[in-house]
């Protein structure tokens, strides 16, 4: 019996505890760096975040502590207000404005970290929005300055032209850019436009040009 | 009941439950390490797929991501397009041009302060160009 026991206590104590000691360090190693990685990652993801993510849209309805911003896929954003600054974005200068500066629809872009559903803003900034409509110019209206458009995705729509309006043309020669008028329009030339405003809250088929580059039709006959 | 016999059924007991326990301990162990490589080799996988993209010819922005913000008046981008592509980057400012080759491009682009949206369009071999947008937002410190 007593031999046994010691043959027992031999195999727990001598075998058992030393593999289990090696077991629990290799883990104790393996699950520290695991966990410190994972770590690392959530704080790179939130820095980042933080750093350099921002939320871009136009306010839909604001209160006192919050507003509700519709982002560019239409989802709306909470945004929660009680440790903002307000911006507003100059042409060459942002100067600070006061929250009752921002209206509904208008357009602003947020910084701040993302807790679940809302954002809590540390700025907020009002800019002024732009799209982009391109395509190959139909007509060409030279009484009314304008340019009926089939774009790329198959819509057909007005371009007017203002005397405000950047025009710039590429020269197939030079294969710069040059400056460039409505006089020189071609149809079949195709046309990349800049549009002011939030295309999600016009809905027409007539936008006045704010900037215009051409592409000469002659470039695809080379 | 004899000594020996309820002696040798715990033991027996004890033994399954220590090396059951060391099974699956090693098991989890496994589990955690492979979760760790699959986070490492998620730049990997993009770095993949863009190289995918360059193959099947179409324009894709490597950097910068849309939606970020810099501190500098000027961003290069980056990324790849069809061969031999005419390509338009256009904001609401500037227009910067360039013809590339071998599928690759990297244009210097000047910021404004505030939003930079930018629209990139590659023609190649015909007078429709694949087109993709970002937003940059310039905000000095």
């Amino acid at each position: 019996m007593k031999t046994i026991f010691f043959l027992i206590f031999l195999f727990l104590n001598l075998f058992f505890p030393v593999s289990a000691q090696d077991n629990a360090s290799d883990s104790a190693v393996t699950k520290d760096d695991a966990v410190e990685k994972i770590k690392k990652i959530a704080e790179n993801a939130v820095d980042d975040e933080s750093r350099n993510k921002v939320y871009v849209g136009y306010v839909f309805d604001i209160k006192d502590d919050e507003l509700v911003l519709v982002g560019e896929s239409g989802e709306k954003i909470t945004v929660s207000l009680f440790i903002t600054d307000f911006y507003q974005i100059g042409a060459t200068k942002m100067t600070e404005i006061k929250k009752e500066n921002i209206k509904k629809n208008d357009y602003i872009f947020v910084r701040g970290p993302q807790l679940g559903d809302t954002i809590t803003a540390n700025a907020v900034y009002k800019d002024t929005a732009y799209f982009f409509i391109a395509g190959k110019i139909a007509t060409i209206d030279k009484a009314n300055f304008s340019i009926d458009l089939v774009t790329f995705d198959k819509r057909q729509v007005a371009i007017d032209i203002e005397t405000s309006t950047k025009q710039n043309m590429f020269n197939i020669k030079s294969k710069k850019s040059d400056k460039t008028g409505f006089s020189k329009l071609k149809e079949g030339d195709s046309v990349h436009v800049v549009v002011k405003g939030i295309s999600d809250l016009i809905d027409e088929d007539r936008y006045t040009a704010s900037r215009l580059y051409v592409v000469p039709n002659e470039f695809f006959l080379q | 009941m004899k000594k020996e016999t309820i002696f040798a059924t715990v033991f027996g007991i004890l033994a399954g439950a220590i090396v059951g326990g060391f099974v699956l301990f090693s098991t989890s162990q496994k589990t955690e390490k492979m979760t760790v490589t699959q986070v490492d080799e998620k730049p990997n996988v993009s770095t993949q797929s863009a190289r995918i993209v360059a193959a099947q010819k179409q324009l894709d922005i490597k950097s910068p991501q849309t939606d970020t913000i810099s501190n500098k008046n000027s961003v290069k981008i980056e990324g790849v397009a069809p061969k031999n592509s005419f390509i338009i980057a256009q904001s609401p400012n500037r227009e910067v041009t360039g013809n590339f080759e071998n599928g690759d491009f990297s244009l210097d682009f000047p910021l404004v302060i505030g939003e930079n949206s930018i629209e990139i369009s590659a023609y190649s071999g015909n007078s429709i160009p694949q087109q993709k947008s970002i937003k940059i937002f310039y905000i000095p410190e």
